[in-house]
């Protein structure tokens, strides 16, 4: 997959610092919610650590969709679309598809823009929680140090 | 709109508080002058900082209706232009110490690689100064704000005797450092100015990474904390907070006798008075104050005979390359953090016998977000979803390895800052109009830009995360702008002396990176830092003399 030019100043803008939007209300409806919730838990989901739903990515993105009626009308037309599809296929809405049949209907489907738009959220919203960040990944950083050891192997010297 | 008018002649007013103002105010503070200088915004609490909110703590916190110090101005407040298709990102700080508050730390001497450079290649005027001019004062700001590095010295990376002991590279830079060597390309000790131990009564860095939100200790050189704070402590240095300038104010005979400026919230239009004019207000800002100078004796702007301000504008072009390096996937998680960026740097080498280059100039090497990082954005790139990705994802995360060549960009007179009287902000003050475009010389550097980058992963064996090798990046986000009020000897060609001293108006000094003749492909802080001291040594000596 080659990155376009808005996604790769997307993955730079990622590592920078969070950048903290204003306070926004919530905008889905309950079962928009619950849509939401099956396709982050089929992107990141429960293992032996927390899945997304569990690191409470589903209201993390609804504030994001708050803030811009853009965004949110673009996962409300896909969300739509992916229902359509699974009904067509399995007779019933994504959240309601058994987690095979959800990868089954991802996988026909492939990374399509709105695929990405969500997985995209769940990524940053995920890996930024605690359940994700220092859970899943290991991150157990800012903190106060007296000392920074750097590498100690002797096998990465020159 | 009633104006006032201070009726007191300040000796020296400063306009900005970032590193060239306070180290302007510092300097000549020192040397018994008073001196005014005016903030375009107010002193930033360390204690408000969100140094230490986890990074799952800022969304509570703003939910809760907090917020974190607004360093970045907004752009209603501070308005410029740009033409359409031709983005500039101009990031600015109002506020005492300017982007000092934020900055990336890197302090790299410029050499006569980078003074000298027109000499050699002819593109444009050469700097008025060599290294040699400038090395005492480089030395004095290694042991005045406290730069850590190593003890590398080369042609074109003048070393230090002052540096404090660099941070212990991460294990991703180790690797990286191998694999560069093993390709006959050097990466060194990283020179940052950041505490690795206490330094002139400031608290050494505790190694917590989060430098971009402001340090809590001020364990990095900052303006307000290591040159103003000391100023005001003179009892010679007054401070008018949210004073944002607007114009260079002159005298019958053409010569400034002050400023005008604006309140930030009132917007009350105010006046001093001053025998000298010191602009530090970061290089478009204080382009736009002079080109707005206007007046009968000068047209375009003070001190703009030559039509040198305002043109030049050099930004410097830069990438982003990430990869994964196979000795650390799936290895334990380590805290990475260290003095936040990168703790080695790679100098430019392009120049040397054996190297074949089909542009001018050069570039260099930064390393910042190596290792485990407080997110995974990267983690959009890796394909796939379910448990599948989540332990892709898992694997790679004590991997990332990050590499930012920065290049510099030639001096062209159409890439300009201008300024148009029918387009004004919210004080009435004309706003800038920025046009910036990278041309063929940079298309090329940044193939070898890529391409280095590329080899110095594929010899450490690292899975590359996908790139496009045409992006030329945003220009303005490498927050490196320079030379649209340059320096050189020749008063036609150029808008100051040596000193930062107007060749038109002696009592009118530019002392940030607007004075710079080019943008060389370093980081411009600790040469701002050395040239104010150089030329606020200077202004003092000449006013003593009583030849201002």
């Amino acid at each position: 997959m080659k990155p376009t030019r808005r996604e790769a100043l997307v993955t730079i803008a990622a590592f920078a610092a969070p950048s903290p939007a204003e306070a926004q209300p919530a905008v889905l409806s309950a079962p928009e919610l619950e849509s939401l919730k099956a396709l982050v838990d089929a992107i990141i989901p429960r293992t032996d650590t927390p899945g997304a739903s569990d690191a409470g990515v589903p209201a993390n993105i609804d504030h994001q969709l708050a803030a811009s009626p853009q965004l949110a009308e673009r996962f409300r037309s896909g969300m739509k679309a992916l229902d359509a599809d699974a009904r067509s296929r399995f007779g019933a809405a994504f959240s309601a598809l058994t987690p095979p049949q959800q990868v089954e209907l991802l996988k026909a489907r492939g990374e399509d823009p709105f695929f990405v738009m969500v997985k995209d959220m769940t990524v940053d919203a995920y890996y930024t929680s605690k359940e994700g960040l220092a859970e899943e990944l290991g991150w157990h950083g800012n903190t106060f140090l007296s000392e920074f050891k750097g590498c100690t192997h002797p096998e990465h010297q020159l | 709109m009633q104006t006032r008018k201070s009726p007191e002649v300040h000796d020296i007013v400063i306009v900005g508080s970032g590193a060239s103002g306070g180290m302007a105010a510092w300097n000549l503070t020192q040397q018994g002058m008073r001196v005014l200088m005016l903030d375009a915004g107010a002193k930033f609490q360390r204690s408000q900082f969100w140094s230490h909110v986890k990074p799952w703590q800022v969304p509570q916190k703003i939910a809760a209706g907090q917020k974190p110090p607004e360093f970045y101005v907004d752009l209603k407040t501070a308005p410029y232009r740009t033409p359409p298709g031709q983005p500039f990102d101009l990031v600015r700080v109002w506020g005492r110490g300017g982007k000092t508050n934020i900055w990336g730390r890197v302090s790299l001497r410029y050499s006569d690689l980078d003074f000298a450079s027109a000499e050699r290649d002819g593109w444009e005027i050469p700097w008025p100064i060599r290294y040699k001019d400038i090395a005492p004062y480089y030395d004095k700001v290694d042991q005045l704000i406290g730069v850590c590095g190593g003890d590398d010295d080369q042609d074109s990376l003048p070393g230090s005797r002052y540096h404090l002991p660099p941070p212990a590279p991460r294990c991703g830079e180790r690797l990286l450092q191998r694999a560069a060597h093993n390709i006959g390309i050097g990466i060194v000790a990283g020179r940052r100015a950041v505490l690795t131990q206490p330094h002139n009564g400031h608290a050494a860095c505790h190694y917590c990474g989060a430098c971009g939100k402001g340090c809590d200790v001020g364990a990095f050189f900052n303006s307000s904390d290591y040159l103003i704070e000391p100023a005001l402590g003179s009892g010679r240095l007054q401070v008018i907070d949210n004073a944002v300038v607007a114009r260079v104010l002159t005298d019958g005979e053409g010569r400034a006798n002050g400023v005008q400026y604006f309140d930030r919230y009132t917007k009350q239009e105010r006046r001093v008075r001053a025998r000298v004019v010191v602009v530090a207000a970061s290089c478009v800002d204080s382009t736009r104050i002079l080109l707005n100078s206007k007046s009968r004796q000068h047209p375009n702007g003070i001190g703009n005979s030559s039509d040198a301000i305002g043109r030049y504008l050099s930004e410097q072009v830069r990438l982003h390359m990430f990869g994964f390096v196979p000795e650390l996937l799936g290895a334990p998680v380590q805290n990475d953090d260290g003095i936040g960026g990168e703790h080695v740097y790679m100098p430019r080498f392009n120049h040397r016998d054996g190297r074949r280059r089909d542009y001018l100039r050069g570039f260099g090497m930064q390393f910042w977000g190596c290792g485990a990082g407080d997110a995974a954005g990267w983690a959009k790139q890796i394909p796939g979803f379910g448990a599948e990705f989540k332990t892709a994802v898992r694997k790679r995360y004590p991997a990332l390895v990050a590499l930012h060549p920065y290049g510099e960009v030639l001096p062209y007179a159409e890439n300009r800052i201008t300024v148009d009287s029918a387009d004004v902000d919210g004080y009435g003050v004309p706003v800038a109009r920025i046009e910036f475009q990278y041309r063929e010389n940079e298309r090329k550097m940044m193939t070898d830009m890529y391409q280095t980058a590329a080899a110095i992963l594929k010899e450490a064996k690292a899975e590359i995360l996908p790139y496009d090798p045409t992006f030329m990046g945003v220009p303005g986000q490498a927050i490196h702008e320079h030379s649209t009020c340059r320096m050189g000897a020749d008063p036609k060609r150029s808008a100051l002396n040596g000193f930062c001293q107007m060749h038109d108006v002696k009592n009118v000094f530019v002392v940030d990176g607007a004075a710079f003749t080019t943008a060389s492909e370093k980081n411009p802080t600790l040469t701002i830092l050395a040239l104010a001291w150089r030329a606020t040594d200077y202004l003092a000596a000449e006013m003593k003399a009583k030849r201002l």
